[in-house]
C-alpha cells in the first residue's frame, strides 16, 4: 500500500487584533490508501485547523499557511495540496477528497433541494449528462441509507432530521468516488443512537470505497471503533501517533495517558476516581519555547522546559513526541 | 436505603408547553416535554437521567426546582409539596435545593464580576451584607472550594476557560449550603481533561458536604461513572430506572439495551466485539408522539399492544423500573444476540 | 483535592485584566486607540459638543447681529472675502461662521433630547412587552408595527402643524415618534434576557422580579441602547435639519443648520457659500456619531472582548 497523503511540517498561524494565534506548529504525518485515521483532540488543539490547512479552506485572512507540504498522491502522479493553483484544487476538494463537517445545517444550502446539491456536486466533477446525475444521485441517496430516495431528491434540508442531514452530507462527500475523506466531527451535533448509525454507515461506505479516512473527534469513544490508526493533537502539535491498539494499550504520552485517564470506563465494576489533567491547554497566542504539556505533566524535567520535543519513533508506526521514556521511568536518549 | 430517607420526590410530573401561532398567539399545541415521571431521590445519592436530545430530562430538572411551573403531579422537597407552596414559600426553600447549569458561557452574567456571581445567593437571601468582612471571606472560601484563586473576585466571566466558569457556576451553587443539587449536562460543553477535573470536583464536594444530586447527560458513561442509580428517559416518559451496574448489566428495556450498545467504548479490542444493537430512524417529535409505548416506532421487539397501550411503569425486581410491555422474568424484552440490527441502510 | 488551575502560562496570559473601574477605563481607552475610526468620530463629535457648550466664546459675532452693509460677503479665501467673516456673511449680514457655531446648539439639543425622550418611552414599552409576554406583548407590537408603517414624515408635519414651531415641539415630536425603535429593540433583548441562563440562575438562586430586573436585565440593556441612541441621535439631527429646510422645525430666526440650508437655497446662484457651511457640519456631525457608534457597538458588549484562559 502506498501513501496517499504526506502532510509535512505544516505551520498555520491566524492574524487577529489580539496578536498572532499559533494554530499549526509543525505537523507531520501520512495517510496509507485505505486507512482510517483518528485524529483526536480537545478544542484548541488544531485538529480542524490542519485538515482545513491541507484543504486550503482556512478563512485568510486572518490565517495563514505558513510553512509545509501536503503530497497528495492520486493514479501515481503526486502533487502539493498547498501549492497547487485554485482551479485544480477546486478539482481536488469535493472530486478526490470528500468532505463532511460537524454542522449539516452549514453545509446544505436551505433554499435548493438536495437532490440538487448531490447532483450539482456529480456534474461539477465528473463528465455526465443532468439525466445520469440524477439517476446517480438517487443510488447514492439508497445508499447512504435514506428511504424513498425518488421523493426525497425533491426535499429540502429543513425537511431533514439531524442525522438524515448528515447522511445527505455524506452523500456528497462521496459523490464521486473519492480517495480520501475527511470527516470533521460529523457525530458530535447527533444523539449516541444517531451516531452508531453514522458511524455503522461510514465504516461500511470506506470499505466499498476503498477510501481513506480522516476522522476528526474529541471522542475517544468513537475513535476506538472506527480508526486504525490514531493521532493525538495538543497545543497545535502531534502529541502522539500509533496504530489503535497500540495506543490504547500502551499510550507513551503523559497527556495520551491522561486523556484516556480522564474516560470513564463502561466496562468498569467499581468507581473509582477519575484521573484529571491538572491544568490547562496552552493560550496560543504566546509562541511557546518548550514542550506545549510541561506545565500540566507529572514527569517533566528540565529538558522539557528547554526545547521543543520532536517527533521520536518509539516502535512501528509510533511515533510519540515526548523526552520522558513511561516505559523505562527516565529520560529518552534522543 | 429506607422509605424515609427520601429527599426529593416526584409524582406523575408533567411539563406541556403551548405552541403558538399566529399573529395573536393563538395556541395551535402541545409538547409534551414531560409526561408523567415518577421517581424519588434519597439523601445523599446521585441519581442519573440520561436520555437523547429533546426527550424531556433538562425539562424534568427544571420543573422540580419549579424553574418551570409543572402542568401537573407532585413534586416533594424534604417532605414538603412544592406544587402547593406559594411562590414566596418556594423561595424560601430555594436556598436547599440549587442548580449547575449546562453552559458555562450562558450562565454567568457577564456584566458581573466572579465575587458578585458567587456572592449573589448570599446578599439575595440576606444571608450576609455586601461587602462585609464576613461576605468577603465566605466568597474566597467558596473559590477557593472548587479550585480557584481567591485573587479572582474582580475579574469577569470572558476571562476564564470553560471549566474554570464551571468551578464558577458550581460555587455559586454552593453558597447557599444546598442539600440537593440539579446538575444539568454540567460537563457536556467541556473538554476531556477537563469534564474529568468537574466531575472529580463534584464527587469530592459530596462527599464533603453530603449533597445530593440529580444529574442529567446524554453521554452514558459519565453518568455510569458518577451515579448511584439511573434512570432511562425518552420522549417525556421514564423506560427503565435501576442501579448503574444493574443497568449496564442487566437492561431490561430494549431501549436502555440499545442505548447501551450504542456508546462508544474507548476501548479498541472491545469495540470490534461488541455486537451493537443499530436504532433504526430518527426519535418521533415530542409534539407529536406516537401512541401506546412511545418507543415502539423503533423498537425491533414493539408487538401488537405496543402501539395501542401506554406501558405502565413498574418495578420488576426491588429497585428496578422498567416500562414495557415485554419485561419479564423470562428475558422476552431482551434484543436477541444474534440480532444485529441494521441500520435503514438494508 | 481540587486541582489548582493556575500555571504561569495563566499568570503571563491574565496580565491585560481588569481589576479596578480604572483598569477597565485604560482598557476601554486602549480599545479606542486601536480602534483608529472609532477614535476619529469621538474626536469628531466632542468638537461639536464643543462648539454648542462654548458658542459664545468660539464664535465672532452675536448669530442674530445683522450687518446690511456687509450682506452676502463671500468667505475669506475669495478674492472679495475678509477674514473678518472666515465663512462669509449671508443675505442679512449676519457672519454664517457663528451661525453654524450656534447651530450646533439646536441640533445637540434636539438629538440630545429627542433619544432621551425616545429611549426613555421606548425602554418601559419594550420591557413592558418584553416582561408581559403573551397578549400583552402581541398588542403593544401590533400598535408600534403601525406606528413605524405610518409614513413618518405626514405625521410630523401634522403635528407640527398642530402644535406649531417650537424646539420643544421638535424634541417632543421626535422623542415620540422616534420610540417605537427603541421600544423594539428593547423587548427583543428583554425576551432573549428572559431566558438567558443568568436570569435563570438568579431566579434558582431566590431573586425576586425587581432584582433580576435592575441587576441583571438592565445593565444588560446599556450596551444595545447606548449604540442604538448614537445612531438615532445623527438620524435625528439629520432630521432636523430635514424640517428646519422645509419650515416645520424652529422659527426662522433661530440659527439652525437647516434654517441655514433654506435660507442659502434661495441665494445657490448668487451666493453659493450660504448653504455649503451648515451642509458640511451636518455631515461632519454624522459621520463622527456613525463612527462612533459602530465602535461602541464592539466595545459595549463584553462577549466579544477576547476571552482569556
Amino acid at each position: 500500500m502506498g501513501k496517499i497523503l504526506e502532510v509535512k511540517n505544516l505551520v498555520t498561524k491566524f492574524y487577529t487584533s489580539d496578536g498572532v494565534v499559533n494554530a499549526i506548529n509543525g505537523v507531520s504525518f501520512d495517510l496509507e490508501e485505505g486507512e482510517t485515521l483518528g485524529i483526536v483532540g480537545e478544542s484548541g488543539s488544531g485538529k480542524s485547523v490542519t485538515m482545513m490547512s491541507v484543504l486550503r479552506l482556512i478563512p485568510s485572512p486572518p490565517g495563514k499557511i505558513e510553512e509545509g507540504e501536503a503530497i497528495f498522491t492520486s493514479f501515481g502522479a503526486s502533487h502539493d495540496l498547498l501549492t497547487l493553483d485554485e482551479t485544480a484544487m477546486r478539482d481536488v476538494r469535493g472530486g478526490q477528497i470528500g468532505m463532511v463537517f460537524q454542522d449539516p445545517i452549514s453545509t446544505l444550502n436551505p433554499i435548493m433541494t438536495i437532490g440538487e446539491q448531490i447532483s450539482e456536486t456529480i456534474t461539477r466533477h465528473l463528465r455526465v449528462s443532468n439525466d445520469e446525475a440524477r439517476q446517480q444521485t438517487i443510488k447514492l441517496l439508497t445508499q447512504v441509507g435514506i428511504p424513498d430516495p425518488e421523493l426525497r431528491y425533491k426535499s429540502y434540508p429543513f425537511q431533514f432530521s439531524g442525522g438524515m442531514r448528515q447522511r445527505v452530507v455524506i452523500a456528497i462527500a462521496i459523490a464521486c468516488s473519492p480517495q480520501i475523506i475527511i470527516a470533521d466531527e460529523p457525530t458530535t451535533a447527533l444523539d449516541v443512537t444517531i451516531q452508531a448509525q453514522i458511524v455503522d454507515l461510514f465504516k461500511r461506505l470506506s470499505e466499498a470505497l476503498n477510501a481513506a479516512v480522516i476522522w476528526i473527534t474529541h471522542d475517544l469513544g468513537v475513535v476506538a471503533g472506527i480508526a486504525e490508526r490514531v493521532l493525538v493533537m495538543y497545543g497545535g502539535r502531534i502529541a502522539e501517533i500509533a496504530l489503535v491498539d497500540d495506543l490504547y494499550e500502551h499510550p507513551q504520552h503523559p497527556y495520551t495517558v491522561g486523556l484516556l485517564g480522564a474516560l470513564p470506563k463502561l466496562d468498569e465494576e467499581e468507581t473509582k476516581r477519575l484521573v484529571s489533567i491538572r491544568g490547562a491547554p496552552p493560550d496560543l497566542l504566546i509562541p511557546l519555547k518548550h514542550c506545549p504539556f510541561s506545565w500540566r505533566c507529572d514527569y517533566a524535567f528540565e529538558r522539557c522546559w528547554e526545547e521543543i520535543p520532536p517527533q521520536i519513533k518509539v516502535g512501528p508506526r509510533h511515533e510519540v513526541s515526548c523526552f520522558y521514556d513511561l516505559e523505562k521511568g527516565g529520560p529518552r536518549d534522543v | 436505603m429506607s422509605e424515609n430517607n427520601i429527599l426529593v420526590a416526584v409524582d406523575n410530573l408533567k411539563k406541556y408547553f403551548p405552541i403558538t401561532g399566529g399573529m395573536w398567539g393563538r395556541q395551535v399545541g402541545t409538547v409534551k416535554a414531560v409526561d408523567g415521571v415518577t421517581f424519588a431521590i434519597q439523601a445523599g445519592e446521585t441519581l442519573g437521567l440520561v436520555g437523547e436530545s429533546g426527550c424531556g430530562k433538562s425539562t424534568t430538572g427544571r420543573a422540580i426546582l419549579l424553574l418551570h411551573e409543572p402542568t401537573s403531579g407532585r413534586v416533594t422537597f424534604d417532605g414538603e409539596d412544592l406544587t402547593k407552596l406559594s411562590s414566596s414559600e418556594v423561595r424560601k426553600l430555594r436556598p436547599k435545593m440549587q442548580m449547575i447549569f449546562q453552559d458555562p458561557y450562558a450562565s454567568l452574567n457577564p456584566r458581573h464580576n466572579v465575587g458578585k456571581i458567587v456572592g449573589e445567593p448570599l446578599v439575595i437571601n440576606g444571608v450576609m451584607k455586601k461587602g462585609s468582612q464576613e461576605y468577603k471571606d465566605k466568597v474566597a472560601e467558596l473559590l477557593k472550594l472548587v479550585g480557584l484563586d481567591p485573587g479572582y473576585v474582580r475579574r469577569f466571566p470572558h476571562e476564564f476557560s470553560g471549566g474554570q466558569r464551571q468551578r464558577i457556576g458550581i460555587a455559586r451553587a454552593l453558597s447557599l449550603h444546598p442539600s440537593f443539587i440539579v446538575c444539568d449536562e454540567p460537563i457536556s460543553a467541556l473538554d476531556v481533561s477537563i469534564q474529568a477535573q468537574v466531575v472529580n470536583l463534584l464527587q469530592d464536594l459530596q462527599e464533603q458536604m453530603g449533597l445530593t444530586y440529580l444529574f442529567i447527560a446524554h453521554d452514558l458513561s459519565m453518568v455510569k461513572h458518577i451515579s448511584h442509580r439511573i434512570a432511562v428517559m425518552y420522549l417525556g416518559r421514564l423506560m427503565e430506572l435501576a442501579g448503574r451496574i444493574e443497568l449496564f448489566e442487566d437492561p431490561l428495556h430494549p431501549y436502555t439495551q440499545s442505548l447501551n450498545s450504542a456508546v462508544p467504548v474507548p476501548n479498541p479490542r472491545l469495540e470490534r466485539q461488541r455486537k451493537s444493537f443499530i436504532l433504526k430512524g430518527d426519535p418521533p417529535s415530542p409534539a407529536n408522539p406516537p401512541p401506546g409505548c412511545v418507543f415502539h416506532t423503533r423498537c425491533p421487539l414493539a408487538i401488537n399492544e405496543c402501539t395501542t397501550r401506554v406501558p405502565e411503569f413498574r418495578e420488576m425486581r426491588p429497585g428496578h423500573f422498567v416500562a414495557c410491555h415485554l419485561a419479564d422474568e423470562a428475558g422476552s424484552s431482551k434484543i436477541p444476540e444474534q440480532t444485529v440490527l441494521a441500520s435503514v441502510v438494508d | 483535592m481540587a486541582v489548582k488551575e493556575m500555571t504561569p502560562h495563566d499568570a503571563d496570559s491574565l496580565l491585560e485584566v481588569e481589576q479596578t473601574f480604572g483598569d477597565r477605563l485604560r482598557y476601554l481607552g486602549r480599545l479606542l486607540w486601536r480602534d483608529k475610526s472609532g477614535m476619529i468620530g469621538l474626536l469628531m463629535f466632542l468638537t461639536v459638543v464643543f462648539a454648542a457648550v462654548f458658542a459664545p466664546v468660539v464664535s465672532t459675532y452675536p448669530p442674530l447681529e445683522q450687518n446690511l452693509r456687509d450682506s452676502k460677503q463671500p468667505p475669506a479665501w475669495y478674492a472679495e472675502g475678509s477674514w473678518d467673516h472666515p465663512f462669509g456673511t449671508d443675505n442679512l449680514g449676519r457672519d454664517i461662521y457663528s451661525r453654524v457655531i450656534y447651530g450646533a446648539r439646536v441640533s445637540l439639543t434636539v438629538g440630545f433630547f429627542g433619544v432621551m425622550i425616545a429611549g426613555t418611552l421606548g425602554l418601559l414599552i419594550g420591557s413592558i412587552a418584553g416582561f408581559s409576554g403573551g397578549r400583552t406583548d402581541s398588542t403593544i407590537m401590533g400598535v408600534i408595527n403601525l406606528i413605524l408603517a405610518l409614513p413618518y414624515l405626514l405625521f410630523v408635519v401634522f403635528i407640527a402643524a398642530i402644535l406649531g414651531r417650537s424646539l420643544i415641539n421638535v424634541i417632543l415630536i421626535f422623542g415620540i415618534t422616534d420610540s417605537p425603535i427603541f421600544a423594539r429593540v428593547t423587548r427583543g433583548e428583554v425576551l432573549r434576557m428572559r431566558q438567558s441562563g443568568y436570569v435563570e440562575s438568579a431566579i434558582a438562586a431566590g431573586a425576586k422580579t425587581p432584582r433580576i430586573i435592575f441587576d441583571h436585565i438592565m445593565p444588560n440593556l446599556i450596551g444595545p441602547l447606548i449604540t442604538l441612541a448614537t445612531f438615532e441621535m445623527s438620524a435625528m439631527i439629520f432630521y432636523e435639519a430635514g424640517l428646519g429646510f422645509l419650515g416645520l422645525s424652529v422659527p426662522p430666526s433661530v440659527p439652525s443648520w437647516g434654517n441655514m440650508l433654506a435660507a442659502g437655497r434661495g441665494y445657490l446662484t448668487t451666493a453659493p457659500w450660504l448653504s455649503p457651511f451648515p451642509g458640511l457640519a451636518l455631515v461632519w456631525t454624522a459621520v463622527g456619531l456613525n463612527l462612533l457608534g459602530d465602535w461602541l457597538r464592539d466595545v459595549l458588549d463584553p462577549r466579544l472582548r477576547r476571552s482569556r484562559k
